[in-house]
């Protein structure tokens, strides 16, 4: 069964060469393993349900929702003045509009638990000025997928509840300590492309001079409706007012409603705005649906349980187990999205780990740091194809603009576990 | 005597205690008494289907045996939701053993044999408590008024209503978040569950003594899967199935007792409601029962006769 | 006879897009109504939760499948395109077409049979609003049935793969 699991992997990427869409080489490899290892009736049992079960939820609801708002902010132009503005006041500074985007993905994340919504909404609002502003796309698009991964650590997190739910650790501890893992990321993001832009300055353009004070001002008025209305957003959410899930839909019927009172949105945008956010996110759908069935058939073929069972049996220091475990996360986020990865592995990876005497919030934040990763590693990263889908711009070519962040994960990520502290601190001045 | 493979598949983690008294206990007791003959394959935690699809995944021989929440199919098992009703019992072990011979009797042909599946055993929750987020008490029935109460599945959504609270549906993985910020008062639920959930964490009470409907849970073999197993493996998987019926359902009701010193522990205050708010809330619970039998009677299904034989089976308990 | 089934598919293509943006936009008021009725005068929308999950997000996905496809909008890698491109006979797309058109048509002909299945046996749940769950099911075989179509005529006609330059996901 490994020797097919192994085949079949190796068959999926053949397919992504040969440029079959993403959600249709998951379905054909997926299908065709599950023939081998389990023969027709998981099959046809599988393609009957699992599709149609992964998209038929209420959770996933938040995903297309983001995307409409965002769309939404686009046709009120409101995005446009809020660049306009982080232009007037940050613009002379090389890569200002980028610093912008970080900030908004910090924004973003705390009213998003999915990266895969935020890395939507960044792009489909950030990425048409950052274009206009002579940004190149490979930078750009690079850092809006990467900035997107924000969501999955700031509070509110799916991954992380997920964790919680699958591990019985505290939710509420692991909200609180995604706080610092969550700053110390956006933090890196930004030393990240403050070094990228010193060794290449022309990705990045900047204003021509500094804006005068009073200019800067003046932005202020075109501002505050869309500032309002964030903080109307993180005000209902922080409130109990709505929930994680609904706070996508309820952003956009106010984006909405923000940009038709304001007479900013007609009907032929209005429409344009539903086209794009539907197209976007049946991209994403379909991923998703698909993906689920090559899930099924990576969890039949037990390869997971092998190689887990290898790393427990190979009896070597503690440590050297959780980077093994990590870099099998890893692997997986190659091809697996990052809650099927969390579903998968956990009720593996967690038994043993607790075995070891690590601390559980301390490792949640290091399994959901690992998955977030995955989200922008290639063959597979679901936020590049998201950003790749709205922005129209190929994902191999974001991809290597990837690689500099990469390498700024990977070193939060030692830091995180060489440093416990960043993560376990806050938790417990809170009281936990 | 070749070794037979079963896999089975359920929803909970593996830390759950529905999984270690259930699935968990299940593979170890048969792997035991069949001295290795049968072996079990696992896949827990929604790993091979959601929830809501593992009665498909056993009638479509996706696996061979899988744990099947009756909240999530009362589509193709209606009238198996009879015994998730609110008011019918209150010890689980009672409950459970009524609720396995209903499935294995009436329902046997008409809900299960004819969706090529067979019940290994069934079992029931001990009845869902109220649970507040403040407040250490239900004193009157007035406060349960329009309180907005977090409930999951179609029964606990009327039981709700019933009561005068308004209903509201939360993914599991908003719950938390829900009540610690105040988007819901509180839930319907079963005080086990609490610890998997956290929401120990964000709770200010539980009723101790409240009868507001259950959730049932129906252990399900593919047909062709069982018919072509030989006699004696028949047998045993049936005794041990009939044994982990009676052990599952007494530890988890042991296990729901003891839940309320836990959750005192965790700051949680247990309540034992009034006499005279119990009889309001029954009085008030009938209706549920009523629409239940008038859904089933609409569809052309023996709803009454079927309450009644559920009933019967409680009072030989 | 190529050019006149691209019309005519485009034209299914069109209905089901238009169908899954307008539910798009159904499932945003459902949700914001559900939500702000709920905080503002303790009313829910009853059933909002099922008929978002079991119907909306089904038809989003499903019904926006064969014209997103169709307009390029399904991400894929593009590292080796160009090169691709040069085989002969356009084997490249021609085994993607036929690879996609197989996986697709069976998950077509199993969601199919679970559809009908369900219709004839008119599943329904029971609760405060008793949904019909074969009008959940239908949407899976109609947007992968119309998608299977596309990739069989492709096997035959293989078309350039739209890059996302040229793709137009409205
Ligand atoms: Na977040
Ligand atoms: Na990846």
């Amino acid at each position: 069964m490994t020797l097919t699991a192994l085949a079949i992997i190796l068959f999926l990427f053949l397919l992504l060469l040969n440029g079959m869409p993403v959600a249709f080489a998951m379905l054909v490899s997926g299908a065709t393993g599950l023939f081998l290892v389990a023969g027709h009736y998981p099959l046809a049992g599988i393609l009957k349900a699992a599709p149609y079960e992964h998209v038929a939820s209420y959770t996933l609801t938040t995903l297309p929702m983001f995307i409409l708002m965002a769309e939404f902010l686009n046709s009120g132009r409101f995005t446009r003045d809020l660049f306009a503005a982080s232009d007037k006041w940050l613009g002379h500074f090389r890569g200002g509009v980028a610093y912008s985007a970080i900030a908004g993905g910090v924004l973003l994340a705390a009213i998003s638990g999915s990266s895969s919504a935020a890395a939507g909404t960044l792009a489909s609002a950030a990425y048409p000025e950052m274009k206009r502003y002579g940004y190149e796309d490979r930078f750009s698009t690079a850092a809006l997928a990467v900035i997107g991964t924000l969501a999955i650590m700031v509070p509110p997190s799916i991954g992380l509840v997920f964790y919680g739910v699958i591990t019985e650790t505290s939710v509420g501890k692991l909200l609180v300590a995604g706080f610092v893992p969550g700053a110390i990321t956006a933090l890196g993001y930004a030393v990240t492309i403050n070094l990228m832009i010193r060794r290449r300055p022309e990705i990045a353009p900047h204003s021509a001079e500094r804006a005068t004070m009073k200019e800067r001002v003046q932005t202020l008025k075109t501002v505050w409706p869309v500032l309002t209305l964030m903080v109307i957003i993180v005000g209902t959410i922080y409130s109990g007012v709505v929930t994680p899930t609904e706070i996508g839909a309820v952003g956009a019927f106010l984006a909405m409603l923000l940009a038709l009172s304001m007479r900013r949105m007609g009907w032929r945008d209005f429409l344009n705005a539903l086209k794009s956010a539907t197209g976007n996110s049946a991209m994403i759908l379909a991923i998703i649906a698909c993906a689920a069935i090559f899930g099924v058939f990576i969890t039949m073929t037990g390869l997971t349980q092998e190689l887990l069972f290898m790393i427990q049996e190979a009896d070597v220091n503690r440590y050297v187990v959780l980077a093994a475990v990590l870099l099998l996360l890893m692997i997986l986020g190659f091809f697996l999205d990052q809650l099927a990865i969390l579903v998968l592995t956990l009720p593996l990876i967690y038994p043993l780990m607790a075995g070891l005497e690590f601390d559980a919030v301390w490792l949640g934040i290091l399994f959901v740091k690992t998955a977030e990763i995955g989200l922008i590693t290639p063959p597979m990263g679901l936020n590049v194809f998201i950003v790749s889908s709205t922005t129209k711009v190929p994902p191999s070519r974001i991809f290597k603009g990837v690689w500099p962040f990469l390498l700024t994960e990977l070193i939060i990520l030692v830091l995180l576990i060489l440093v416990p502290g960043l993560s376990l601190w806050l938790p417990a001045v809170a009281g936990f | 005597n070749e070794t037979i493979t079963l896999k089975m598949a359920d929803q909970f983690p593996l830390t759950h205690v529905a999984s270690k008294l259930g699935m968990q206990t299940f593979k170890k007791t048969i792997e035991e008494k069949s001295e290795g003959r049968i072996n079990i394959r696992m896949f827990p935690a929604e790993q091979i289907s959601k929830a809501a699809g593992l009665f498909d995944a056993v009638r479509n021989r996706v696996v061979d045996i899988a744990v099947v929440g009756v909240v999530y199919v009362t589509d193709k098992v209606p009238l198996t939701s009879a015994a998730e009703l609110p008011g019918l019992f209150t010890d689980s072990v009672k409950g459970s053993a009524a609720f396995d011979a209903y499935i294995k009797t009436e329902l046997l042909e008409r809900e299960y044999l004819s969706n090529n599946v067979r019940p290994l055993w069934g079992f029931i929750t001990p009845p869902y408590q109220l649970m507040l987020r403040k407040g250490d008490s239900l004193g009157d029935i007035k406060d349960i008024d329009n309180l907005k109460l977090r409930t999951a599945g179609a029964t606990g959504e009327m039981i709700a209503k019933s009561l005068g609270a308004v209903p509201v549906k939360v993914p599991a993985a908003d719950l938390y978040l829900a009540l610690q910020r105040g988007t819901v008062d509180g839930a319907i639920y079963n005080p086990p569950s609490t610890f998997a959930y956290k929401i120990d964490e964000v709770l200010a009470s539980v009723s101790t003594n409240a009868s507001l409907g259950a959730v049932a849970f129906a252990t399900l073999i593919n047909e062709d899967v069982w018919q072509g197993l030989p006699d004696d493996v028949k047998t045993q998987l049936m005794t041990v199935a009939d044994e982990l019926r009676t052990s599952m359902s007494s530890q988890f009701q042991t296990f729901n007792d003891q839940s309320y010193p836990k959750l005192e522990k965790a700051g949680v205050k247990p309540f034992a409601l009034s006499g005279a708010v119990l009889g309001q809330f029954e009085e008030r619970l009938q209706t549920v029962a009523r629409e239940w039998v008038s859904q089933m009677e609409a569809r052309n299904l023996p709803g009454q006769d079927m309450l009644d034989a559920f009933k019967a089976h409680l009072a030989k308990q | 006879m190529h050019r006149q089934m691209n019309v005519v598919l485009g034209f299914f293509d069109t209905v089901f897009l238009r169908v899954a943006q307008l539910a798009l936009f159904v499932m945003m008021i459902c949700i914001t109504v559900d939500a702000l009725g709920r905080y503002a005068v303790g009313i829910p929308l009853s059933g909002s939760f099922e008929f978002t999950s079991l119907y909306l997000m089904v038809i989003v996905a499903f019904l926006s499948m064969p014209a997103t496809y169709a307009r390029g909008g399904m991400v894929r890698l593009d590292v080796l395109t160009s090169w691709l491109e040069q085989l002969p006979g356009k084997i490249s797309a021609r085994l993607n077409a036929l690879l996609s058109a197989a996986a697709f048509g069976l998950l077509t002909w199993f969601s199919a049979g679970e559809a009908i299945e369900k219709f004839i046996k008119l599943d329904t749940t029971f609760g405060a609003i008793q949904f019909p769950l074969y009008w959940s099911y239908v949407w899976v075989p109609l947007g992968c049935g119309l998608l299977t179509v596309r990739l069989f005529l492709e096997i035959f006609f293989p078309t350039r793969p739209q890059t996302h330059a040229a793709g137009d996901t409205a």
